[in-house]
């Protein structure tokens, strides 16, 4: 082997033990015209401070710390209830507060695949129904796979829940399933109108067990931007579980309107109203509910 | 007597010779042969559609500046520059919106279809179908078709579509970005797609954006809508004794044949 040939061989290794540092970990990144890594092994120069303020941090995804894939929010609902007690067509009505505080983890893992963890933790107060209020935690954890990012998202994974009642402080319930799902967006008339469908699947186990179910759930909604910052969402959902105590099956309508408000990149607030019909082969299991409400949320 | 910012933009970039040409190149190249569509309106002018603090408009010559205000009809070939904290967002005749960071630099020509940025930064949305452009900045050029950006001098980060420069195809959820002499086409973190004054300064953009999480965008909120349903009922059937998988329907009796609730 020439001189030559030598040094371009040492090269040719170098530019591959280097290529790595950067295209390895981002297996999309295209090197076109590049002299290799810049800036100690990593592709990333800062945007300066005013022109991150305007379009954000925009730097390589392998550069990103997890604490950029986190997500949280602050969120209260106030509803009034027609049917607070959720028996029959019952005039109940009440009012509830429901604040919530979520944090969200949505990690990619490849092109195709992304793990998403969420955890919740949640109020229901009722202003007359005090004994019917109850607080716990709730979650998911997803592995989601899209075969390209338009494409339905396709998704598996489980989902705890855990009450309590405020009526003596035990546990109400609590439950984890094995989930399953897919889902898609769909955008028209340039993306001014967004349709909405997604199936799920769950296999609640359940302590008491009365509530251990297999439910089926299928969603669908339209959302249209009315102005720039103005949404309107109408959707409906139809949910059929099978406890498998009793023999009890139900299906649950829903259909309902929300009028949606972005003040900021970060908080929301909506107006909803709904209607709610839960049909039973068990008479004490049937309600009808009309829930009308607001909600705000602080995203950070 | 020229103001500092003409001065500025006046100056063309110190760029490597082998790059310049690349530029020059691209850009000749995808002005003559990726947009040249005919019936598609051209930039000859801009409708200032929002404006925030110290924004004023200027020609080349470095005359003739103003205060740019809202409806103001901007000429191509002007250019339009953002003070701190100020910015300013234009709509073309093709619908086309632009909006200019504070500290820019921003002209467009009308022919070419070309957005310029000189310094700052800026968000562009181009509708599909309306015949696409050109942006340009400092150290980059790329066609663009139907394509929601945001651009720096040195950055152009694609949210949906796609942007075709010289060095390759940036697809949605990626960007190319000028650095140290080198030109790379990556991938960035996605939870800043959103992030940033210019994304919701007026309200989202008109086209939903490839990459990112809109709140607004995901499936309904029904997380309170049966706050109860699951436990209340449950409980009722917890506290009744055992009976018949269907027991026969009947009016209900309170303090009798069943528990309303725990």
């Amino acid at each position: 082997m020439s001189g030559r040939s030598s040094t371009r061989l040492a090269i040719a290794l170098l530019l591959l033990a280097a290529g790595p540092a950067f295209a390895g970990s981002d297996a999309a990144a295209t090197a076109a015209g590049s002299q290799g890594p810049v800036n100690g092994g990593t592709f990333y120069a800062p945007l300066p401070p005013k022109v991150q303020e305007d379009i954000g941090d925009i730097r390589p995804a392998a550069d990103a710390g997890i604490m950029s894939y986190v997500t949280v929010q602050a969120q209260v609902n106030g509803q009034y209830t027609s049917n607070a007690s959720l028996y029959h067509s019952r005039d109940d009505a009440d009012f509830l507060i429901a604040p919530a505080l979520r944090a969200n983890l949505t990690l990619p893992l490849n092109k195709n695949f992304d793990v998403n963890f969420e955890a919740r933790l949640e109020d229901f107060t009722y202003s007359s129904n005090q004994k019917l209020g109850f607080w716990g935690f709730s979650g998911n954890g997803y592995l989601e796979y899209r075969y390209k990012p338009t494409w339905p998202r396709i998704y598996m994974g489980v989902e705890p829940y855990y009450y309590f009642t405020y009526l003596n402080g035990d546990r109400l319930t609590a439950a984890v399933a094995p989930v399953a799902g897919i889902d898609d967006s769909i955008s028209l008339d340039r993306g001014k109108t967004l349709l909405y469908l997604g199936y799920h699947f769950g296999e609640y186990f359940s302590s008491p067990d009365i509530d251990t179910r297999q439910s089926h759930t299928v969603t669908a909604s339209v959302t249209q931007q009315l102005q720039r910052n103005l949404y309107a969402q109408l959707y409906y959902q139809i949910q059929y579980s099978d406890y498998s105590v009793y023999g009890r099956d139900e299906t649950r309508d829903v259909v309902g309107v929300s009028f949606i408000h972005q003040f900021t990149p970060q908080t929301y607030g909506s107006l909803f109203v709904n209607y709610v019909d839960n049909a039973s082969n068990n008479s004490l299991a049937k309600y009808e509910t009309v829930n009308v409400g607001f909600s705000l949320l602080w995203q950070f | 007597m020229l103001d500092s910012f003409s001065m500025r933009v006046m100056i063309p970039p110190v760029l490597p010779p082998k790059l310049s040409y690349r530029i020059t190149f691209g850009f000749a190249l995808y002005t003559l042969t990726g947009m040249g569509a005919f019936g598609v309106l051209p930039f000859d002018t801009a409708t200032v559609t929002r404006v925030e603090n110290h924004v004023s408009i200027g020609t080349h010559s470095g005359g003739n500046e103003r205060p740019a205000t809202l409806h103001d009809v901007i000429q191509a070939d002007t250019y339009l520059f953002t003070q701190d904290q100020s910015r300013a967002e234009l709509e073309f005749p093709d619908h086309s919106i632009v909006r200019v960071g504070q500290n820019t630099v921003f002209s467009f020509d009308a022919a070419s279809r070309t957005l310029s940025l000189e310094k700052g930064a800026l968000l562009f949305y181009v509708p599909p179908g309306s015949g696409g452009g050109n942006i340009k900045t400092p150290s980059l050029t790329a066609a663009i078709t139907g394509t929601v950006g945001k651009v720096s001098e040195n950055l152009i980060a694609v949210l949906s579509g796609e942007i075709k420069t010289p060095w390759g195809t940036v697809h949605a959820g990626e960007a190319i970005a000028y650095l140290n002499g080198n030109i790379r086409i990556f991938k960035y973190d996605q939870s800043q797609a959103l992030a940033g004054y210019l994304i919701a300064w007026g309200g989202p953009l008109p086209e939903l954006p490839q990459v990112g999480t809109n709140g607004v965008y995901t499936s309904p909120d029904l997380s309170i809508l049966d706050t109860i349903g699951f436990n209340l009922v449950d409980q009722r059937f917890y506290t009744k004794p055992p009976g018949p998988p269907n027991p026969k329907p009947g009016p209900p009796q309170i303090g009798g044949g069943h528990t309303p609730y725990p």
